[in-house]
Order: structure tokens, then sequence, then C-alpha cells
């Protein structure tokens, strides 16, 4: 049986507080002969011990983190954690942020010239300055904000006459208290009596404590005090626990008060040596161990305090009942709700540390969730619960005893943020698992890479980049993780060889671009684009390097690296097209440099003046038939423009722009028969194009008759089908049939049909009668028109015949 | 998990993804200055209205000549309009240059661009790298926009989109062909920007498909590639896609996709247009295709030369009928009209008030029915009369050339006569006259060095000295060859020069290919049932003239290799595939295109990276699952490819191997297209 947790609980009002020990006093104790030099200071997972030479910081399970010396520093002023626990150690003139332990990085903000005197006292990002004692403000670590300029309205006397949140400032003049609203930059006065120390809570509840009476005072609206007490002893220190309650530690005990004149007191063996305040309690450190105050939560109340009636404690009966009286419990669950029970089961099993009762309260939870109907709960509920009880358990195992509150607070990445600058990647990588973010194990990995390759200085670039590589292989998430980062560290650090092996292995082809480019590693960083079969991406690179490039290396980029592919000429030729003509002039390339010309050529429409340019560069190719044809070809239409020219000078006519079986149509158009005949001897126009012409310009001009001479002088070299089809286009079907007798090769059916597409049924009868093809007589009968009566009258005379 | 491929979604994706982008400005008025080449494709996305209703845009301006007058009229009558920049740039990786002239003229001090990109593009991460400004590789198109004016505050921001259906449910058009230059990406006018601008194609299509996926929650199981390019589109989305999946996305893909499991099986096909460059020379005879051929179907799906949009969602006859050899179109125009014709008669039955007014509520229909009917009564009467009486086109004298060059009906110096004498008449446009002659060069594996010299010479001689750029830019296409190139290509397998590399070419003869792949089945007279008639082809012969693209030979042999077996080799691993299949087709590879390994066949989603598959893989066959194929192409398909691939799809469920064809195409290619991406436009 599981001891009732409530046993140690005390009630104030109606909440109750407890009071666990988290863990034993692993670091150095300090004696109270010491405390005059030595000074703790505490945040959640880090604890800093000041000794008159060093610094220590040591975490909660006494491993020493860090320990500097303070000679470096001059004189202290103060220590203290900022929001994200980095340990900020603030001198008369230097504001100082220990960003890593190793290699040891700080941040350091010299305000010395900025500020009207030296830093006096540092709190919560505030400083007031010495002497003068104006308030300014800290932000980001390099920003200073004058907040108030004092000019003698105030006069603090103490480092405890002032205290300050996020929001307000209190301070303690002599006689009156006075408050600062940071946000409107207002100071008011809100009392008008003497006070000696002042403590602010994160939700602004104001404590003052006025030793000469030995009085405490607690207010949020200062017209209203929420409760004020006449203290016995004089206390060690006052804090607030969490925000809302206020704390005196004494030498063995601490008292909590509440209004009214009520306290209730926690005592402990071993004598106190501090008190922190945390989000949700109160750190108590003693001689011996270090223990946590804080408020029992609702539901965790609920369930256990003694003789509860609320749901979740029957509920957590039931459970005990199950085994023994089945039946019983059963029926209990009827009686409760029990939706709330099972909630608050999970709830205060969130809040709990020890792992048996988060145990049984989540057993009882699962117990209570079987018998809910699926739409009225949502399991993802206890899921998520159950992970992060984990979470939190895997946390805490790694000596950070954080509560569910502080967790939240926290968030994952400031625990993961911990966990690097303590170098602890095994528990790093744990607990990225269980957050299963791929983002944290980018985190992860960078500062991994970075911490490996800053700290192994005596390590080769081969070797380092061998590890890298391995774990980027075994990582989760290995696949989102931007190197970039990395690369520009081992850059830095003048690693070369390491920062280009590690770009290359980025997945992102624009990162891993940019971080080559990064190393003027044009030609790699190159490859690597072309690689990704991507134009767009390409040119986007070879546009930034065209800029940053001299000309003569990036036209070596073009021609060494990517020779075969002209993506960059073609993507200029749309803009900047004389970049193509010199690009091609400088690597001989003549033949592309001929079609740019004959580009130019079509936009002025006219070939004339850019062929003789053509011609000369593909005759940079003799071995070439294509080309040396070509070439034979142009020089040919080059002697065919003089001799237009020279024609359009005797006969007054534009011959220009003429094709040559254009020129020779012309000519016999104009009956220049001796030109006729100089050109076609000339520039050696076969026979066929010539009678092809000849024939096709005749009957243009309608001479028949020469036409028919033409047809006659010598046996026509492309026959007479050609003449008779040029005529009936023309529907000169008289000429026509002349013709048909002369085209050889034909069939009688061919020639017939021929013969009546001229109408000239004469012809036509004529040859059926020499084929003694009566069914084509009979044909031709019913198409010969009715008026030729002597016609038909053959037809019949022949057909009795045959 | 939602793996439907409703293609009207994906025009709602762009859509919105614009509507997003513009709303994300916080801008009160917007003038929109858009780029002419997205003009037509914002216009079919959306009416100015819709646009106005759901953007803060209230004008818009095209980029052009007039740009700066347009501007400064906007913004004086208007002060407080915003300029918005709106740009395609995928294709030429440059500001179109008025729109840097106007950036050089007028230093605008805050300049927002959105420019059109892909999901997937993984360039557009330069905008939010986090890197020192020293260091920073800007977005080239920031680095463009700052060189012309180098003090301005600039935005980028992506619009993106998705691919496009275009006159089909099923076919989506990347329209990634040809650049605003009106430049064909796959054969760019410079050979030597060849790889560059095939790069550029490549990577665009990879970023569709895979945004296309990722739309659709579609996870490809195999894909087969044939060609150098389209194995290159392959490896590069298979290392895109697995590079950026999560952890939990493998965890899904591998236990759902695993090669044992029985889960949706997507394949991915990727061809590419050297490996036929044949078919888009041939004439077209489907009415989508021949509608294309003589009046250019845009890709916005209007006939350019008719200024009439043929839209296949409203346009139910259209739907009907573009698919269809053209000699069907008559009698099935004809059904129609007797339909519309008896669905007006029924109103002499109407006795009862009911009938009456079921049959007025259905006069609008109707009405509209007719528009229709007669709109594609008008046009294919149109185009009898020009394919009958154009003498620039000769179409049926082509068409039977055509015919007889694939037949090897007539031998070579018949055909070289005909062709010569084609030229000498000069009547026919010299488009069409070379791509005759392109036919020829390809079936005969290059023409004999002399009478390749005449024919281009005799070409200068009739056209001008400018028509022979045209003919080099072929020759290096690989489209019109000599025979001494041809044997020094196979020789070196690359290149014939030492200045550029050829496309690749068949490595045996036509008639060949055409015997091993019977792409030219005969005709079986004697059988009249199975006698191939327009209206219901048994063959995919209907689409030219009497011939099967080799494309629709090669897919189908993935899953069905009847003809294989009997035409090329007897023994085949299966004759039917649920799995697109190459097993023991290297051969056929070999022997048509000089390389075995042309083709290439990989599982995903497996443990092992890139494994061909070597044996014959024979599972248990799921024919009923109703499977995806993504047939992807590189270098534009032609309509009429896509109509056989529709009655591949047809064929296919006939036998009982249910897929859905899916046709991606970077652009849509014709005879024209292909002659002219590649030449010297002159100005006569």
């Amino acid at each position: 049986m599981i001891e009732n947790p409530c046993f140690n609980w005390e009630k104030l009002q109606d909440i109750f507080y407890r009071n666990r020990e988290i863990c034993g006093l692993e670091w150095p104790s300090i004696d109270k002969q010491q405390k005059q030099q030595h000074e703790t200071v505490f945040s959640t997972s880090t604890v800093v011990i000041s000794t008159p030479d060093t610094i220590e910081i040591f975490d909660y399970t006494g491993s020493l983190l860090l320990s500097l010396s303070k000679k470096k520093f001059g004189e202290i002023v103060k220590l203290e954690f900022n929001e994200n626990e980095e340990l900020v150690i603030v001198t008369s003139k230097t504001i100082n942020v220990v960003k890593n332990y190793l290699p040891l990085e700080i941040e350091e903000f010299d305000v010395s010239n900025k500020l009207n005197g030296a830093i006096w006292d540092y709190k919560n990002g505030t400083i007031l300055t010495k002497e003068t004692q104006d308030i300014y403000q800290v932000l980001n670590n390099d920003k200073l904000n004058l907040l108030y300029k004092n000019e003698g309205s105030f006069t603090i006397l103490t480092k405890n006459h002032w205290n300050c949140n996020l929001n307000k400032i209190i301070l303690l003049d002599i006689n009156d208290v006075l408050e600062f609203v940071i946000e409107k930059r207002i100071l008011s006065n809100i009392l008008k009596s003497q006070w000696h120390r002042v403590e602010i809570s994160n939700s602004g509840f104001v404590c003052l404590y006025n030793l000469k009476f030995n009085k405490l005072r607690v207010f949020k609206d200062p017209s209203t005090a929420l409760l004020e007490h006449d203290l016995e002893v004089i206390p060690t220190d006052i804090k607030w626990c969490s925000d809302d309650s206020i704390v005196c530690s004494f030498t063995d005990e601490i008292k909590i008060y509440g209004p009214g004149n009520t306290y209730i007191s926690f005592w402990y063996p071993n004598n106190i040596t501090s008190i922190a305040t945390e989000i949700d309690g109160l750190k108590v450190i003693t001689k011996e161990k270090v223990h946590l105050v804080s408020r029992v939560p609702q539901s965790t109340a609920n369930i256990f305090r003694i003789g509860s009636t609320e749901p979740a404690a029957i509920l957590l009966d039931s459970l005990d009942l199950l085994s023994n009286h089945a039946p019983k419990s059963i029926a209990n669950l009827r009686l409760i709700d029990l939706k709330v029970a099972v909630l608050e089961c999970i709830d205060a099993a969130k809040h709990e540390f020890d792992i048996t009762i988060q145990k049984k309260l989540l057993s009882a939870a699962a117990f209570g969730k079987a018998s809910l109907d699926k739409n009225t709960f949502d399991s993802n509920i206890f899921v998520e619960a159950c992970r992060l009880i984990t979470l939190l358990n895997t946390i805490r195992s790694y000596g950070f005893f954080i509560t569910i509150d502080e967790y939240c607070h926290m968030k994952s990445g400031r625990i993961l943020n911990l966990l690097l600058t303590r170098h602890k990647y095994y528990e790093a990588v744990k607990v990225c698992e269980l957050l299963n973010d791929a983002s944290k194990f980018s985190i992860l990995f960078k500062h991994w890479a970075v911490s490996k390759i800053r700290l192994s200085s005596d390590m080769e670039d081969d070797e380092l980049l061998t590890i890298i590589k391995n774990q980027l292989k075994v990582i989760k998430f290995s696949e989102m993780i931007s190197l970039n980062d990395i690369v520009h560290v081992s850059y830095l650090e003048g690693r070369f060889k390491l920062a280009k092996g590690i770009a290359l292995m980025e997945r992102n082809p624009q990162l891993k671009i940019v971080e080559l480019l990064e190393m003027d590693e044009n030609n790699v960083a190159l490859e690597e684009a072309l690689k990704t079969n991507c134009p767009e991406l390409v040119l986007s690179f070879l546009l930034k390097c065209q800029t940053s490039l001299t000309l003569s290396q990036f036209t070596k980029l073009l021609t060494l690296d990517m020779p075969d592919n002209q993506l960059f000429l073609y993507s200029q030729s749309f803009l900047h097209e004389e970049f193509l003509f010199d690009y091609y002039r400088q690597t001989d390339r003549f033949f592309d440099l001929g079609q740019l010309i004959l580009e130019q050529s079509k936009k002025q429409r006219t070939i004339q003046p850019f062929l003789s340019q053509i011609k000369d560069l593909y005759n940079h190719y003799q071995h070439d038939h294509l080309l040396k044809h070509e070439v034979d070809l142009f020089k040919k239409e080059e002697s065919l423009w003089k001799y237009q020219d020279n024609l359009s000078g005797i006969f007054n006519e534009n011959f220009n722009e003429l094709s040559l079986g254009a020129t020779l149509g012309k000519l016999i158009e104009m009956k220049q028969d001796r030109y006729v005949h100089e050109l076609v001897k000339e520039f050696k126009i076969s026979d066929k194009r010539f009678y092809h012409t000849k024939c096709k310009v005749l009957i243009d001009g309608k001479r028949f008759d020469e036409l028919q001479q033409f047809a006659s002088e010598r046996r026509s070299p492309i026959g007479y089908l050609p003449f008779y089809k040029y005529l009936m286009k023309k529907k000169y079907e008289k000429e026509a049939v002349i013709y048909i007798n002369m085209i050889s090769g034909i069939s009688y059916e061919q020639k017939k049909k021929m013969y009546l597409e001229c109408n000239s049924y004469q012809e036509a009868v004529q040859i059926a009668k020499k084929e003694r093809d009566i069914g084509g007589l009979r044909e031709i009968f019913k198409l010969v028109p009715a008026d030729q009566t002597h016609l038909k009258k053959l037809i019949n005379e022949i057909i009795g015949a045959i | 998990m939602n793996t439907n491929w409703n293609s009207k979604k994906f025009d709602d994706f762009s859509k919105e993804s614009l509507y997003k982008v513009l709303n994300s400005l916080n801008y009160n008025e917007i003038v929109l200055v858009v780029q002419q080449n997205i003009f037509t494709s914002l216009n079919s996305l959306f009416t100015f209205t819709e646009l106005t209703e759901n953007t803060s845009v209230t004008k818009i301006v095209t980029i052009g000549d007039q740009l700066e007058t347009d501007i400064k009229d906007i913004l004086s009558s208007s002060p407080n309009m915003n300029p918005v920049f709106l740009i395609d740039v995928r294709l030429e990786l440059s500001l179109p240059t008025q729109l840097y002239e106007f950036f050089k003229l007028y230093h605008l001090p805050d300049i927002k661009v959105i420019f059109t990109s892909w999901d997937t593009q993984r360039t557009n991460d330069l905008l939010n790298l986090q890197v020192d400004k020293q260091l920073r590789v800007s977005h080239f198109i920031h680095s463009q926009i700052e060189s012309a004016t180098p003090n301005s505050e600039i935005t980028l921001l992506p619009w993106n989109v998705v691919p496009m259906p275009y006159i089909d449910a099923d076919v989506l058009n990347c329209n990634l062909l040809y650049n605003y230059n009106g430049m064909n990406m796959y054969y760019p006018k410079m050979v030597s920007m060849e790889s560059a601008t095939r790069n550029i194609l490549i990577d665009n299509m990879a970023n569709s498909l895979q945004s296309l996926l990722k739309n659709t929650n579609t996870v490809i199981t195999q894909s087969v590639a044939i060609g150098e390019e389209s194995k290159k589109l392959v490896h590069l989305l298979k290392r895109r896609i697995e590079g950026r999946r999560s952890s939990d996305e493998k965890f899904e893909v591998e236990t759902m996709y695993n090669e044992n499991k029985n889960a949706i099986k997507t394949d991915l096909i990727v061809v590419e247009r050297s490996i036929d460059p044949l078919t888009p020379l041939l004439t077209q005879l489907t009415y989508a295709g021949i509608l294309d051929d003589l009046y250019d179907l845009g890709a916005d799906e209007k006939l350019k030369d008719k200024d009439i949009a043929l839209k296949f969602r409203v346009d139910d006859i259209w739907e009907k009928l573009k698919f269809l050899n053209f000699g069907a179109l008559g009698p099935r125009l004809n059904q129609m009209a007797k339909d519309l014709q008896n669905k007006y008669d029924s109103r002499h039955n109407a006795d009862s008030i009911g009938e009456i007014k079921q049959f007025v509520d259905s006069l609008g229909s109707l009405q509209e029915r007719q528009r229709l009917l007669k709109l594609h009564t008008t046009l294919s009467s149109d185009v009898l009369h020009e394919v009958e009486n154009n003498d620039s086109l000769q179409f049926n004298k082509i068409l039977d050339l055509e015919q007889n060059l694939l037949l090897d009906n007539i031998d070579y110096s018949t055909s070289l006569d005909i062709i010569l004498g084609l030229i000498y008449e000069e009547e026919i446009d010299s488009d069409k006259l070379i791509r005759v002659i392109c036919i020829f060069s390809l079936c005969r594996n290059g023409i004999k060095d002399k009478d390749y010299d005449t024919i281009k010479k005799e070409l200068i001689e009739s056209f001008g000295i400018e028509i022979c750029f045209q003919l080099e830019r072929l020759a290096y296409a690989g489209l019109f060859i000599n025979k001494s190139m041809f044997v020094s290509f196979q020789k070196e397998k690359k290149s014939f020069n030492q200045i550029n590399d050829i496309t690749l070419v068949w490595n045996k003869e036509y008639k060949y290919i055409s015997k091993w792949l019977d792409t030219l089945p005969e005709e079986d007279s004697d059988n009249s049932e199975n006698h191939n008639v327009p209206t219901n082809p048994k063959e995919a012969t209907f689409a030219y003239c009497g011939v099967i693209p080799l494309l629709y030979r090669l897919i189908q042999s993935l899953y069905d290799r009847s003809i294989m077996s009997k035409h090329f080799a007897a023994q085949q691993p299966f004759i039917i595939s649920a799995q697109p299949d190459l097993s023991m087709t290297e051969d056929l590879y070999e022997q048509i295109f000089g390389n075995a390994k042309i083709a290439e066949s990989i599982i995903w989603n497996m443990d092992t990276k890139i494994t061909a598959i070597k044996s014959p893989v024979l599972q248990k066959m799921n024919f009923h699952n109703n499977d995806k194929v993504l047939i992807t192409f590189l270098g534009g398909i032609t309509l009429s490819e896509i109509a056989v691939l529709k009655f591949l799809q047809e064929k296919l469920k006939a036998k009982n191997v249910n897929k859905r064809f899916i046709i991606i195409s970077d652009g849509i290619i014709n005879g024209t297209r292909i002659i002219n991406g590649n030449y010297y436009r002159t100005s006569k």
C-alpha cells in the first residue's frame, strides 16, 4: 500500500501546500562563516556558487559545468539567471551572458560609455546606476533603454530597497514607496511610509518588509493591504512561493503566510541555506537536501484529501476494490461523473514525481476511460499525458528536477538547449526522440557538429568529415537538417576542406549551392546545380556568378563546366543577344554564329546582306559535307544576285529577290530568248525545270502557237502530260486536246477520259472505235450533247459496224 | 485517400491558386499587366467578370509595345491602382523584352510580379531562403528585374498551375512545347541549344507530372520510358518524388504499394517524338486532325483561321465526332440531323398538355443542338471544299503519294521523279512539299547523296535560298538526310558531323518496321464483316492513310503481344498482360533503333534502387481493376494519335485489360508545326 501523499500536506485557509524532497545536495555546501564571501544563485536547472576568486556553475546532480576566474571580470555587481537560464554576470561596466560552456562563449555588452555612471545594481534586466540612480533597461543584451532619469526624485539606500519584475519597479525611497510602470514610464508615489525591503511576484503582488517593526505587508493595489503580519523572529530571507504566497525562511523552518494572521510552516532537519522562487513553488535548500514547497493542485487534493468523496477519489478507490469486490467497484463507477474523474486522475498524475503514484493514477484513469463512450472522451488526452509523463520522467532522470508547470513554462526548446550546453547529446537525442520533432533534431545536430568542429582542433578534416557524415546517416529526420550553419562554422575555423565536404552533404540543393558559393567553389557549386536538373536553379546561380565574377572568369566557367549545355546562352538570347555573339566568337563556334546572323536576317526580312557572312563562317567546315555543299549553294545564289542586278540594269525591271525559277519565268515572259539561254547554261537549270517553266509561262501568256512549236521542237523530257494539265487548269480545253495523243505510256481508258474532259467527243469516239469498245461508245453516246446529232449518228453506226 | 482524376478540378486548382495569390497582396485595386502568351489560358480559366468578383483586379492590360502608355493612362486616371505583373517564363527563363525595357525606363519603386510556376518547382525555395544578402542567390526573375531597375523593391509570387484538359477530359495539354517566339523546345531552331531547351522541357514536364500526382494523391507503381529523353524524365521524376517524401509518406507508400500488395496500379508510360518522327508528317484524317491541319486548332481550343471555339464539355456533337475518320462524319451528321428532326416532329404527336410542355421545355436544348449541328455541318463541308479544290494542298494527290511511299508501292526512282515533278510544278506549298520529302527520307533511311543534293538545289531554285536553312535544320533533326549521313550516324552512333548532334533516326527502312509491327495491315476484303469501314473501324488505320502510328503499336505491345507474335517473333512471353511489360522486346528495339536499351521499365516503390525487369513477370493478373495509365508525350502528340490511343484503350478493354488512358502531352503537333518549328519563316 502506497503511503497517502497527503500526510505531509499543510492547509493554509483552503489551500494545501506540500513539501517534496527533490534531490540531495551534491554541490559544496557553504558554512555560515563563508557566507560573507560566498554567494549562491539558483535557477531551475543550474546552481552558481561564487567564491572570492571563482564563479562555479553546477547542475543539480553536482557536476561542475564551468569554473570561471573572477579576475577577468573585475568588480562583480550581480550574478543572475535570465529567462533562458543563462548566467548573467554583471560588473560595474559590462553585462556578460554565458551562452555556452564548452567552448566557452560569453556575450559581453559593454555599457560603460552608454551609461551615465557605473552599474550599481541589476535585477531582471533592469539597471540602477551608481550615484545618479537612474533606471535603465537592457534589451537583448545589446541595447540600452533609459527608463527614468532620477534627478533627485528618490534615493535608494541599499540594494534591498528596490525590486522589479518585467512590468513594474518598486522603489523604496526614505519615507515613500514609489512605483514605476515600465510600459507607461510613469513614476508615482503609492505609499507614504518607511520600508526596508521589497519583493515583487511575477503576477505583480508586492511584499514590503519593515526591519524596524519586523513587519510584512502584501498588496497588489497599494490602497488595500492583502495581509499584514508582525513577525516574531527576524527572517533570514523573504521570497515568493510561486507568485501568490509570501514565504519567510528562518534557521530551520519556513513559514507561508496567509491573510488574517494565519500561517503554516514546514520544518527541516537541517539548517536552511537558501530559498529560491520557482514558477510554481519555492525551492528550499538545506545543508543536505533540496526541497520543493508547492501548492497541491486541486485535482491531487481531490483525490488524496482524507475523506474525499470527489469523483476522482472514488475512481481511485474503485480500482483498489476491483480485485476483491469487482461488482462494487463497477457499481461505484455509476455513481460518479466518470469523465471528470478520469481527467482529474490524468491531471494529478502529471503533477506527481513518484513513479508508483503516477502509475496508479494512470491505471485508474485507464480503468475509468474504458467505461467511457468514445464520443464523450478523446483518448488522445490520455495518450498525450502518458507521453508527457514519460518525457518528464526522462528529463528528471537526467538531473533536471522540473515540474509539469515548469516544463510548460520552459518549453521543450529550452530543455533541449540546457542539455546541449551541457553536451549531453545522448540525453538530448532521447528527449528529441520522445518529442518526435524534426526541427529539434536539426538544432541538436547543428549544436553537436559545431561543438565537435570547434573542440576537435587536433583532428584532420577528413576524420571529422567521416564522423559527421556517419552521425548524419543515423540521425532521425536527417533529410530535414540544414547544414548551413555547420558549413559556416567550419569555414570560419579555416577548415575549408571540411566545409566543402559538409556542404556537399547538404540535402537542400539551394542551400548547398549557397554554401559552396560562400567558399568560392564556383565550379563545384555549378556542378551541384546541374545535378538537380533544374534549369531555373542553374540559371539563378549563373546570374549570381555573372555579377560576382569577372567576364573572363565567367566565360571560363561556362565553357569548361557546362560546354554541352547552352542554358545560359538560351536565356540570354531573349534580352542580351550581344552576349551570344561575343561568346560564340570567343569560343570559335562559327556554325552557331552563322545561326545568329541568320536570326538577324530574319528580323530584317532579307537574307542578302548576311549571306556572305554566313558563307564565310560555314567555310570553316571544309570537311563537313552538308555545310560544304551549302557553301556552294550560297556562292551560286550570290552569282545569281549579281546576274539579276545586271538584268535589272539592262531591262529596267526589278529582278531582285526572285528565285532562280522565277527569274527564268520572267525572262521567258519577256521573250528574251538569248538571256533565257544564257541563264539556263550559266546556272545549270535542269531541262525538266526549263520545260515546266516555259510551258507554264507560255500558257499564261496565251502563246499557244509557241507552245506547240516548243512541244514539237524535240521530245519533251517531262512528257506531254504537264502540257495537258497546265492547259486544263486554265480551262483551255481546245488547246489541250492536241497534246493528249502525244502523251505516252497511258492507257486507252485514261486517254478516253481526257478527251471527254475536254469535251472532245469526236476524238473519244475515234479511239473507242479503234479499241472496238462498245460499252465505252455507249457511255460517250450518253454524254454527247443533244444538238450534236451527227455525232450520235456516227456512234450508232460504229456500234452497228462492230 | 482521394485518387480521383477529375480533370475539371485541375482548372479550378489553377484558378483558385491565382485568386489566392492576387488576394494575398491586399490591394484594393489592381491593374493586372498580363503577358500575351498567358492571356489565352487566362481566358479559358475564367471570364473577366469572375476575376473582378473574386479578386480586386479591376483592369487588365497586356504586355506589348503599348505597355508604357497603357500603364501611364491608367495610373494617371486612377492613382490608387496598383500594377501587378503576371508573366509566364517557364520556357524562356527570361523576362519578356517589352517588360524588361519598361522596367528599365520606368523605375517603379515597388514591383510585384506573379509568375507561372509549379507547386513542386524547388527553385521557388530561393524566394524564402534565409541567407545573407551578400550570399543570396536570387531567383533568376528577381536578378533580371534587378538588372533593369536596381533600386526597386521586388516581390515575386509564384502562381502554381496544373496542366489543363484539352479537347478531351482525359487529355491534358501542358502547353510547354513552344516558347513565346513559337520555337519548338524539343526541336529548337538552334541545334546547339537542344540540350538546354530539352532540359527545360523535361524539368517542366517532371514538375507538371509531379504536381498532377500530388494533386490527385496518385502513386506511380510502374513506368516504361521509350527514348533517351523519356528515360531522363522518368529518372528525374522518380528522384524528385522519392527525395521529397517525408518518412510518413514513405511508410504509407511502402505498405500500400509494395510489390506484393494488390493496390491500385498506376502506370506511367513516357514516349517521345524522335521515336516516331514519321507520323506527324502524315496527313491527318480524323476530324480533329484535319481541322488542326487546315485551320490550326490553338491551345485555347479555337480554330485560329475560323474563329470557332470547340468546347468538348458543352458541344457533345464535337465530343462524338472529333476522333472519327472524316469519311465517317457524313453518315453520323446525317443520323444526328434525323434524330433532331424526329425530336422536333414529336410535337405533332404531343396530345396532352403535359407532353406539349415537355416539348416546349426541351426546345432550348434542341435549338442549341441545331446550332451546333449546323456549325459542324458547315465546317465539314468547308473542309471538303478545301480538300477537293485547293491546288496548294493537292490533298488527294499527296495522300496517295504518302500511302505509296509507306507501302513501298513505287520504287525509289519513281518516287524521286514524282517529288521532283511536284517541285517543278511549283503549285504545292513548300511546307507540304518538304513534309513529303521528309517522309521519303525517313522511309528510305536517307536519300542517295546525289539526289539529296538535287532535291536541295531544285527546292532553292523554286523557293529561294532561305529554304536551305530550313532543310539544314531538318537534317539535324534527322528528318531529311542522305545516305552518307545515315551511314556515318550508324557508325558513330551519335553524330554525323563534328558540329552538332543529330537526333536519333530509325536503324532500318520503314518497310521492315511496318512489317514487324504490322503498321499497314492489309484489308481483308473476303470477309465483309471484318471490313474496315470508317464508321466502325476494326483497326487503328482510320487516322492516317491506312497506316497505324508506330507509337500505337509500341504502346500496344506493352500489354498485348498478339501482333508481335504474328509478325515479329512467334515466341512471346505473354499475349495479354495487365501490367506494362517490356520483356523480350530488346531484339525489336535493337532492330528498329539500333539500341536495345532505348526502352526501360522500372517498378517503383521498391527498396532496391532502379531495377529493370529482366524476366517476364506474369503475376496474378487483375484484369478488372480500372487502373490508370499516364501516357506522357515529349515533343508533342498529334490529335490523330490521341484518337488512336483512345481506340487502343477500347481495344484493350475488349481483351479484358481495363485501363484508363490519361494522355499528358507537352503540346499538340502536326506536320506544319513540326516543319515550321525548325525553319526560317519567310515573309513571302
